[in-house]
C-alpha cells in the first residue's frame, strides 16, 4: 500500500501540477489510481483508451474529469464500477476505499457494490427494467442493503426516497412502470435508486448531455444538493467544461487517454498550464458566448471576432417566408388526440442572412425546417422559398426547385451512404441537376473539397471511414455543391464534440462570407447559434416567443422562457 | 385498461383471426385446384380402383358423388359453406368424412406433440440460464453452440439415429408401434430436439441481448448477484421476444409430427397428410392444413392476449393491427 | 502469456490483502481460471479453423453439385447384384446399396439435385422477397396493406405444409419441390426486406437524396436496394441450410424425383429398411446433409458477424 502512496505523489509532480495548491478539501482518500492504464484487445487490434493515469480522489469532494469522446473517460468510470467488458486489460493499480482493486474477482466487488455507484442520466430509460414497477425495483435495492426490512418498510423507505428527490405524488409513481414516466422523472427515479444503496461515491456519467438545457440543470440540482447533504463523493464525467466549471470543485482534463491536467477547477480554468485545456477553453460555445456577445470581463479569447459587429449585408430580400403556418399531427388511425407541432406561425430568413431558431426537442423547430424542405407539408398557411410556393410544386418541378435550397442534417454519419465514397456523395446532387459532363463534375468536386478543407486523398473514402467532423464537412459540400441559395442547416454541430463544433462553425462563417448563402440555422442551444446568428427566434411548443437581432434577445431579453434558456447555457 | 376496451380489443382480434383463417383456406383451395387436372381419375386411382380409369359409368358416378359438375366458384362455396359446418369434405382414399378421418387421429400427434413441445420448452429454459448464468467463455461457448449444431441435423435423420441407437443397438425402446408409452418416447425425443434448439436459440438471444442493457449494469453496480438478476430481470425480459415467436415452435412441432410419424409409422394425422399428398387425396390435404393454421392462429391470439400482461409497454388499446 | 501474469499479479494482490481467508481458494479458482482461458482462447483460434473447413467442405459440395461427373467416377445408377449391401471400403468409399450401386457415386449425384434445387428455391425466395417487399415498404398505403395482409396469411401455415400442399397441387419431382420451397420462404423475404427497407428510408442520407433532387426510382436502386442487399443476402445463406434440409424433408418423404434418380433425402429414405443390417446406406448420406447444413450455418453466422 505505502508504494502506491508514493507512486501517486510522483506521478502528481510529474503531471507538474504539485500539491502547492494543497488539496485541503476533503478527507482520506476514496479512489486513488495509480499509473492506470486500460487496453482493449480485440481481433483486429488493441485500444489503449486510458494511458498511464494518476490521481487521486478524496472523500466528500466534487472532481469533474473533463475530455472529448473517444479521450477514455467513459473507460474510467467503468474501471471503478468494475463493469469492464473482458477483453480489457488493466496495467497498473487503483484502489477503493483504500483496498486494492486492480483485478478484483466478482465476489470481491460484491463488497463494495452499492458503497460506489454510477449515475447514468442519459437515456434514463434503458437504466431501468421496462417490466417491472421503479418502485419495486428500488425497493429491492433497499431490501438488498438492509435484507432485515420488511416489505412494508422497504415500501416506506422508497416513497421517502422518492419524495427526497422531488417525485411527485410518490405513492402513485410506486406503481407505475419506466415508459409511463417522463425523462426528467426517470431520471430522478434513478437518483433515488442510486441513493438507496447509501452509496459513499457516485460517478456521474455525463449527467447533461442529450437533454433539454432546462431539464439538465434542476437534475443537476438536485444531485448536487443531495450530495451535499449526504457528504457523498461526486465524480463527474462530462464533455461540458461549462457544466464542469459551476459544478465540481477539482478538474481533472484527459486527451486521448492521457490526464493532461489536473488541479482546482478554478485554478485550472482560469491558468491553464497545458496547450489543449486552452484549446478546450477556446472552443467551448458558452465561453465564447461570453466572450462575443456580452462581452463578458473575461476578455482573453484567441481570435474570435466579433460577429456581431460585422458588415451589414446590403440586400435585405426575403430568402424563406413562413406565413401564418400550422402544422397538426394526428396519432395512427386518426382517433388519437391531435397534437399541434405548429401554431400560426410567421417567421421570415433575410436573404445573405443568419436566421437561427432555437427551441427544445419537441418545439416544432425541426417541423418549419421540414416544411420550408417540401418534405412534409403544412396544416395551414403557406411556405415560400426564394419567393415561391413549395407546396404548390410536385415531382419533376419541385426537384427542379431544390436547386435553390438545400439541408445539412444532424447526424452526420447517418448522412451519407455507407455504400457511397466522398466523390459519389458530392456528385449526387451534381448528376441529379444535370451539372455539367463528367470532367467538369470532376473539377466541381476537387473544389468543393477543397472549399470545405479536406484533403483530396479523401475522395475514395467512404463515410465510415471519417470522423464525425470530416463526414459534417463532406454533407457541407454536398449541400454547396449545386451554389444554392439558402443553406438549412438541422442542429449541424449537435453531434460533435467540441473542438469540432467550433471548427465547423468557423467553416460555415467563412463559407457564408465568401458566397453570400442565406442560412436557416436550427439548435436547441443558444449558445451555438450566439456566434452565427443575426437574427433569432425562440420556439417553444410550436409558437414564437421571441423573435429579434441577436443583441436584442441576448442582450434585453423579454420573454421569460428566453431567459431561462440563456440562465441554462451553463458557465454563465 | 378498462374492461368495455377489452372486450372491444378481444372481439375485434377474434375477427382477425377467423378471417386468417378463412384467408388460409382459400389461399390452399385455390393452390390445390390452381392447375385443371383429371380430378375423377385421382380419385379412382387413389381408391385404388384403376381399372375403372376408362369407365364411363365409374366417373359419372364420383363427378356426382363430389360435386364435380359445379362451376369452379359454385364448388368453391359449396366447399366453404360445408366447412363453415364442420364437414371437410370426402376423403379420396378413404371415401369417409376427412373431419372425423382427422378426429380419430388426431389424439395421438396432440399426446406426442404437446409431451414433446413441453420437454423442449423445459430443455430450452435450462439451457439458456446456464448458458448466461457461466461466465467461464469456455461453457458458454460450448452451449450456445448446441442449439445451431441441433438445427443444422434433419429430424428424419435424428430420429433414424435414435431408432438405430436405443431400438437396434441396445434394444430398450420398439422402433415402431402405437400403444404403452414406450412407443411414445423416441418420436417425442425426435420432435423435441428441433423444437428445443429453435427456442433456446431465441431464448439465448433474448437473454444476451438482455444481459448487455445498461439496467443489467446497473443492478450488478448495486450489488446484485448474477443469479439474483437473471431471475428478476433477465428470464421475464429475455423470453418476450421468443414469445412473439411462438407460431414459429408451432410450425416446428407440424413439421416433426409429420416426420416423426413417417419414421416410426405412428397413425397420427401427420402419416395421414403423407399418405394423402402420395395418393394426391386433396381434401385431406385441405383439412389438415387448416388445422394446422388454425393452430397457429390461435397459439398467436393467445400469445396476443397474455404479452401486455408481462410487457407492460404494450397495451391492448393503443396497438393498431 | 501476458494473461497467466496478470493471473499471477491477481493472487498476489488478493494474498497480500488478507492471507488467511483467501489464499487457497483463489490459487485454485485461478488456476482453474487460467486453464479455461487457455480453452476458451483455443476454441476461439479454432473458430478460424472451423470457418476455413466449413468453407472448404462448402466448395467441395458446390463442385460436387456443379460437376458430380468430375467428383464420382462410377455410374450412379448400375446396379450390381454380386456386390450388394458392402460397407464402405477403398472400392465403394460410402458402401453400395441393396441393388449393389455405388453410394458415394449417388450421394454425389444427390447432391446435384438436392444443392441445385435449393439454390433454385433460394433465388425464388429472395428475388420475389425482394420485389414485394420494397414495393410494399416504398409505395405503402393500400398496396403496402394488401401484400402484408397476404404474406401474413402465408406464414400463417407452416412452411413444411405449404410447401407441401403445393407439392400436391404442382406435382412431384425435383424441380417442382424446388419451386414449393421457394414460393413457400418468400413471405419470409418479403417481410424482411420491407423491415429494412422502412428503417433505410428514414435513414438521413435518403432524406439528403432527395433534397439532392434525386428520382425516387433512383433513390430505390441506387440507395434502398443497395443496402437492403447486405442484410438480406445474410438472411438467405442462413436460410440455405434450412432449404436444404426442407428439399431434403420432402424427398425423404418421397415427393421428390422418382427412382432410380438419387436424392439426399431419397437416399436416406432407401436405406430405412436396412437399418438393422446395413445402416452406412443411411446414415452416411445423412451424415454429409448433416455437414453441409452445418457449414452453411457456419458461413452465414461469421458473415452475419462481418455485416454488424
Amino acid at each position: 500500500m505505502s508504494g502506491i502512496d508514493n507512486d501517486i505523489i510522483g506521478g502528481n509532480n510529474a503531471i507538474g501540477n504539485g500539491n502547492n495548491s494543497g488539496a485541503t478539501i476533503g478527507g482520506e482518500p476514496v479512489i486513488e489510481v495509480s499509473h492506470l492504464s486500460v487496453t482493449y484487445h480485440s481481433a483486429r487490434r488493441d485500444v489503449t483508451a486510458v494511458d498511464d493515469v494518476t490521481f487521486t480522489v478524496r472523500r466528500g469532494d466534487t472532481v469533474g474529469i473533463v475530455g472529448e469522446s473517444g479521450s477514455g473517460k467513459s473507460t474510467l468510470v467503468d474501471t471503478f464500477l468494475g463493469i469492464l467488458p473482458q477483453n480489457a486489460d488493466i496495467t497498473g493499480s487503483f484502489s477503493l476505499f483504500g483496498e486494492d482493486f486492480t483485478h478484483a474477482a466478482e465476489h470481491e466487488w460484491r463488497r463494495v457494490r452499492g458503497r460506489i455507484l454510477g449515475f447514468v442520466p442519459q437515456d434514463p430509460r434503458t437504466n431501468l427494467d421496462p417490466t417491472m414497477t421503479v418502485g419495486r425495483q428500488t425497493e429491492q435495492i433497499v431490501r438488498l442493503r438492509h435484507p432485515e426490512r420488511s416489505r412494508q418498510e422497504a415500501r416506506e423507505r422508497v416513497v421517502e426516497l422518492f419524495t427526497e428527490v422531488g417525485i411527485d405524488r410518490p405513492e402513485l409513481r410506486y406503481r407505475q412502470y419506466p415508459h409511463e414516466l417522463s425523462g426528467g422523472l426517470q431520471q430522478r427515479v434513478l437518483i433515488a435508486q442510486a441513493l438507496a444503496s447509501e452509496p459513499e461515491i457516485i460517478v456521474a456519467d455525463e449527467p447533461t448531455s442529450a437533454l433539454d438545457v432546462t431539464v439538465q440543470k434542476r437534475i443537476l440540482d438536485v444531485l448536487e444538493s443531495l450530495v451535499r447533504k449526504r457528504g457523498i463523493t461526486l465524480v463527474m464525467i462530462t464533455h461540458d467544461l461549462a457544466v464542469a466549471s459551476d459544478r465540481t470543485r477539482r478538474l481533472l482534463v484527459i486527451h486521448n487517454g492521457r490526464l493532461v491536467e489536473q488541479g482546482d477547477t478554478r485554478q485550472v480554468l482560469d491558468h491553464p498550464k497545458e496547450s489543449y485545456t486552452r484549446h478546450l477553453l477556446a472552443c467551448a460555445p458558452a465561453f465564447q458566448v461570453r466572450d462575443n456577445v456580452l462581452d463578458d470581463e473575461r476578455g482573453e479569447h484567441d481570435g474570435h471576432e466579433n460577429r456581431a459587429e460585422s458588415v451589414e449585408p446590403s440586400d435585405d430580400g426575403i430568402a424563406v417566408n413562413w406565413n401564418d403556418v400550422s402544422k397538426v399531427y394526428h396519432e395512427r388511425g386518426g382517433r388519437g388526440e391531435a397534437f399541434n407541432a405548429l401554431d400560426h406561425v410567421s417567421l421570415t430568413a433575410r436573404t445573405g442572412r443568419t436566421l437561427a431558431i432555437v427551441g427544445e426537442s419537441g418545439s416544432g423547430k425541426s417541423t418549419l425546417l421540414r416544411l420550408a424542405l417540401a418534405l412534409s407539408a403544412p396544416t395551414s398557411g403557406t411556405v415560400l422559398v426564394d419567393g415561391r410556393n413549395i407546396h404548390e410544386l410536385h415531382g419533376r418541378a419541385l426537384r427542379a426547385e431544390r436547386r435553390n435550397f438545400q439541408l445539412v442534417q444532424q447526424n452526420p454519419f447517418d448522412s451519407l451512404d455507407p455504400n457511397y465514397t466522398v466523390r459519389k456523395v458530392i456528385d449526387e446532387p451534381l448528376r441529379s441537376f444535370g451539372y455539367g459532363n463528367r470532367r467538369r463534375r470532376s473539377q466541381r468536386i476537387a473544389e468543393l473539397l477543397d472549399r470545405v478543407s479536406l484533403p483530396a486523398r479523401l475522395l475514395d473514402a467512404k463515410g465510415s471511414e471519417l470522423s464525425g467532423g470530416q463526414c459534417q464537412r463532406v454533407a457541407i459540400a454536398r449541400a454547396l455543391a449545386i451554389s444554392p441559395k439558402i443553406l438549412f442547416l438541422d442542429e449541424p454541430v449537435s453531434a460533435l464534440d467540441v473542438s469540432v463544433q467550433s471548427q465547423i462553425l468557423d467553416l460555415l462563417k467563412d463559407l457564408q462570407e465568401s458566397l453570400g448563402v442565406t442560412y436557416v440555422f436550427v439548435s436547441h442551444d443558444l449558445a451555438v447559434v450566439a456566434g452565427l446568428a443575426d437574427d433569432i427566434a425562440v420556439l417553444e411548443h410550436g409558437s414564437i416567443v421571441e423573435h429579434g437581432s441577436v443583441e436584442d434577445v441576448f442582450g434585453h431579453p423579454r420573454n421569460a422562457y428566453t431567459k431561462k434558456l440563456l440562465d441554462a447555457i451553463p458557465g454563465r | 385498461m378498462n374492461p368495455k376496451g377489452y372486450a372491444v380489443y378481444l372481439a375485434k382480434r377474434i375477427g382477425q383471426a377467423v378471417l386468417v383463417l378463412w384467408a388460409a383456406y382459400t389461399v390452399t383451395y385455390v393452390i390445390l385446384n390452381l392447375l385443371p387436372k383429371n380430378v375423377e381419375q385421382s380419385i379412382l386411382v387413389a381408391r385404388g380402383m384403376q381399372e375403372a380409369v376408362g369407365d364411363p359409368n365409374a366417373i359419372a358416378q364420383v363427378r356426382a358423388e363430389f360435386g364435380l359438375n359445379e362451376s369452379p366458384v359454385r364448388h368453391y362455396f359449396s366447399v366453404l359453406f360445408a366447412a363453415l359446418h364442420g364437414d371437410l369434405g370426402t376423403s379420396y382414399q378413404y371415401g369417409s368424412n376427412v373431419a372425423s378421418l382427422i378426429a380419430t387421429r388426431l389424439g395421438m400427434t396432440i399426446s406426442v406433440s404437446l409431451l414433446a413441445v413441453l420437454l423442449a420448452v423445459v430443455v430450452a429454459f435450462a439451457l439458456a440460464f446456464a448458458a448466461s448464468y457461466f461466465r467461464q467463455k469456455t461453457i458458454r461457448a460450448i452451449l450456445q453452440s448446441l442449439p445451431t449444431l441441433s438445427v443444422s441435423v434433419p429430424t428424419f435423420w435424428i430420429g433414424l439415429l435414435l431408432m438405430q441407437v436405443f431400438s437396434f443397438w441396445l434394444g430398450l425402446l420398439p422402433s415402431i408401434g402405437q400403444t404403452g408409452w414406450k412407443t411414445m418416447v423416441l418420436p417425442v425425443v425426435t420432435m423435441a430436439i428441433p423444437v428445443s434448439a429453435m427456442l433456446s436459440k431465441l431464448l439465448m438471444d433474448g437473454f444476451d441481448t438482455v444481459m448487455r442493457e445498461p439496467f443489467i449494469v446497473a443492478a450488478k453496480a448495486h450489488g446484485f448477484s448474477r443469479r439474483s438478476i437473471i431471475v428478476s430481470h433477465v428470464i421475464k425480459n429475455g423470453s418476450l421476444p421468443a414469445l412473439t415467436m411462438l407460431g414459429l415452435i408451432v410450425g416446428g412441432t407440424v413439421n416433426g409430427a409429420i416426420v416423426a410419424e413417417t419414421v416410426f409409422s405412428r397413425q397420427g394425422v401427420g402419416l395421414l397428410i403423407q399418405q394423402a399428398v402420395q395418393n394426391q387425396d386433396f381434401p385431406v390435404v385441405q383439412g389438415v392444413v387448416l388445422l394446422a393454421a388454425a393452430a397457429f392462429v390461435v397459439v398467436n391470439l393467445v400469445v396476443d392476449l397474455i404479452y401486455p400482461l408481462l410487457d407492460p409497454r404494450i397495451s391492448h388499446t393503443a396497438k393498431e393491427v | 502469456m501476458s494473461s497467466a501474469l496478470q493471473i499471477e499479479s491477481t493472487v498476489d494482490a488478493a494474498v497480500k490483502a488478507s492471507p488467511e481467508t483467501r489464499s487457497l481458494p483463489v490459487r485454485v479458482r485461478a488456476s482453474i481460471g487460467t486453464a479455461l482461458r487457455g480453452i476458451g482462447d483455443g476454441l476461439r483460434a479454432h473458430s478460424g479453423v472451423s470457418t476455413t473447413l466449413a468453407g472448404l467442405f462448402t466448395v467441395v459440395i458446390l463442385i460436387a453439385s456443379f460437376l458430380p461427373s468430375l467428383v464420382a467416377r462410377k455410374d450412379p445408377y448400375a446396379t450390381d447384384p454380386a456386390h450388394m449391401f458392402q460397407a464402405p471400403s477403398a472400392a465403394h468409399w460410402f458402401g453400395t446399396d441393396q441393388l449393389g450401386r455405388d453410394l458415394f457415386a449417388r450421394t454425389v449425384y444427390g447432391a446435384h439435385a438436392t444443392v441445385t434445387a435449393s439454390l433454385l428455391s433460394l433465388a425464388i425466395a429472395v428475388v420475389g422477397g425482394l420485389i414485394i417487399g420494397i414495393a410494399s415498404a416504398y409505395v405503402g398505403g393500400i398496396v403496402d396493406t394488401v401484400l402484408m395482409r397476404a404474406v401474413d396469411v402465408l406464414l400463417s401455415i407452416p412452411g413444411l405444409l405449404l410447401s407441401i400442399t403445393i407439392v400436391t397441387a404442382i406435382g412431384f419431382g425435383t424441380t417442382p419441390v424446388a419451386v414449393a420451397i421457394g414460393v413457400a420462404s418468400l413471405p419470409g423475404f418479403a417481410r424482411t426486406t420491407r423491415a429494412q427497407t422502412l428503417k433505410i428510408r428514414n435513414r438521413a442520407y435518403v432524406e439528403a437524396a432527395v433534397v439532392s433532387g434525386v428520382s425516387p426510382l433512383r433513390i430505390v436502386f441506387s440507395h434502398i436496394l443497395r443496402n437492403v442487399l447486405g442484410p438480406v443476402s445474410v438472411l438467405a445463406m442462413l436460410d440455405f441450410g434450412a432449404v436444404i434440409m426442407s428439399v431434403a424433408t420432402l424427398s425423404f418423404l418421397g415427393f421428390g424425383a422418382k427412382p432410380p434418380a438419387a436424392e439426399w433425402g431419397s437416399l436416406i429414405n432407401d436405406g430405412r429398411n436396412y437399418l438393422i443390417t446395413s445402416l452406412w446406406i443411411s446414415l452416411i448420406p445423412g451424415f454429409v446433409v448433416v455437414l453441409t447444413v452445418l457449414s452453411a450455418t457456419v458461413l452465414a453466422n461469421n458473415l452475419k458477424r462481418g455485416e454488424r
